[in-house]
């Protein structure tokens, strides 16, 4: 009815389809407190969008979602600058990294069947880890409280060169390991287009063992920026960042996020997380399908249309 | 929360002549002073201090493990808190404050306290009048009043220590 050109994707899609997809991503965004970059690109694959233009499109949106987040918590002193300007010198050469084995799958004709399957792979182990350790959580109840934690543990970590204080965060640890952690999740960003907050926040905590007010105000900011590279990256590179596609889908998600804020509110953290590993798993589910399934057509016939 | 058809009878477990008062703190210079007012009137009515901290629930993490270290964070954070206050209690009172650490909304909290232990007889907090009525103060002055059955005092964090000896 109301179709719109998406002059990089190549192809015409219901301009009501892409506002409701991007609310509800953001309504699943603000529900969860997530970036929702995970769910963007499985969802612009299925509806046929080649997947280098959906990962260039999704870590855009990644851009919209996570800034406002970071203004937030730099307004209440919660970000590390040290340490998250170190962690996105790592992610800038992430994503450099990632965009240039990125243009060789392309080259190659793997580049869908590598996104595909990461995604596959990622979201199945980020499911099953969530239903685990909410299993546990429940578990643990039952049995009454379990003990603290140690968190400050000498291991070989905390040998290795290049140490840095990062005053904020209360640490004197080597500059490598941020660095390290901030390239896995540029490569992430470049070939995925996630922020990858599922992985850098509990890297933060657990690897560099920051405190956890510090941590989200920091990721937040890391993302953003490590985002904001990875799509003029993509956009340079490759070509693929569909703006009318990220734009009706960052419009759509900006209201989404409001009500699912709200509707989040009631709901009890263990709801939550049954909910976000379930559908994390649905997706996981639909993506390998899609790779699996026999084609509905094996092959098909068309006069070729030729421009003069 | 304890049954509310009995919150409006008498403060059961009172003690003659013994006040005590219950201060809201959340470690700003303005709830310094409350607790500052409190402890000189605990004192000269013979009275007993009693602080309580509310600390924001956590937000939702998609991690659980994540959401329990930041839990444990917070209590950290308001136990030291509550341990710095109560050594300036023991200074200015010369007694041992209760310390409660509660998680919640504030409002919420400080009514089921109050219902709870039918000894406090005075609601504390502090307010800055410099930046206006404060988030708590206005809830405490526009929704609250109506359920409130002991006395609120505001007390300026603005008094010096002069003033506050002189109305105590």
């Amino acid at each position: 009815m109301f179709q719109i050109y998406l002059p990089i994707a190549e192809m015409s899609v219901d301009i009501f389809l892409l506002l409701g997809m991007g609310g509800v991503i953001g309504f699943l965004s603000g529900l969860f407190g997530v970036g929702g970059g995970f769910l963007i690109t499985p969802l612009l694959i299925f509806i046929g969008v080649p997947p280098p233009v959906a990962v260039g499109s999704s870590v855009n949106q990644v851009v919209a979602a996570s800034v406002s987040g970071a203004i937030a918590h730099w307004r209440r002193g919660n970000i590390d600058f040290k340490m998250g300007t170190v962690l996105l010198v790592g992610g800038v050469a992430g994503s450099l990294a990632g965009i240039l084995l990125f243009n060789i799958l392309e080259s190659l004709g793997q580049i869908d069947l590598v996104i595909q399957l990461s995604y596959v792979v990622m979201l199945g182990g980020v499911g099953a880890l969530m239903l685990v350790e909410s299993g546990r959580a429940i578990l643990m109840r039952r049995r009454g409280g379990g003990g603290r934690r140690k968190k400050h543990v000498h291991t070989w970590i905390h040998g290795l060169p290049l140490k840095m204080r990062f005053r904020t965060s209360r640490l004197y640890i080597s500059a490598l390991l941020p660095l390290g952690i901030g390239f896995a999740v540029g490569i992430l960003a470049a070939l995925m287009g996630v922020g990858g907050g599922f992985f850098l926040v509990p890297a933060m905590i657990y690897l560099l063992g920051m405190p956890v007010s510090i941590v989200i105000g920091t990721s937040l900011y890391q993302i953003t920026v490590v985002a904001g590279a990875t799509t003029f990256l993509h956009a340079v590179s490759g070509q693929t960042v569909d703006v009318v596609l990220a734009g009706l889908l960052t419009l759509g998600a900006v209201v989404g996020a409001q009500l699912g804020t709200r509707f989040g509110a009631g709901l009890k953290g263990e709801e939550l997380r049954g909910l976000l590993a379930m559908l994390v798993l649905i997706v996981c589910g639909a993506l390998f399908w899609e790779l699996v399934a026999p084609p509905t057509e094996f092959f098909n016939l068309s006069t070729l249309t030729v421009s003069p | 929360m304890s049954d509310d058809t009995s919150t409006a009878t008498s403060r059961a477990s009172h003690v003659a002549g013994q006040v005590k008062f219950l201060v809201c703190v959340d470690g700003s210079p303005p709830s310094k002073v409350a607790v500052h007012y409190a402890c000189k009137r605990a004192k000269n009515t013979e009275g007993r201090v009693a602080l309580l901290h509310v600390v924001q629930p956590a937000d939702f993490r998609q991690w659980s493990g994540v959401e329990e270290m930041m839990r444990e964070e917070r209590r950290g954070e308001a136990e030291a808190l509550l341990q710095d206050l109560a050594a300036d209690v023991n200074g200015w009172a010369g007694i041992m404050p209760e310390l409660m650490v509660r998680e919640g909304r504030i409002g919420d909290e400080i009514l089921s306290v109050i219902d709870e232990d039918r000894s406090i007889d005075l609601l504390c907090v502090g307010s800055n009048p410099a930046e206006g009525r404060g988030k708590l103060v206005s809830f405490l002055a526009g929704h609250l009043a109506g359920r409130l059955t002991i006395p609120l005092i505001i007390v300026p964090g603005t008094l010096s220590d002069e003033q506050i000896v002189n109305i105590t």
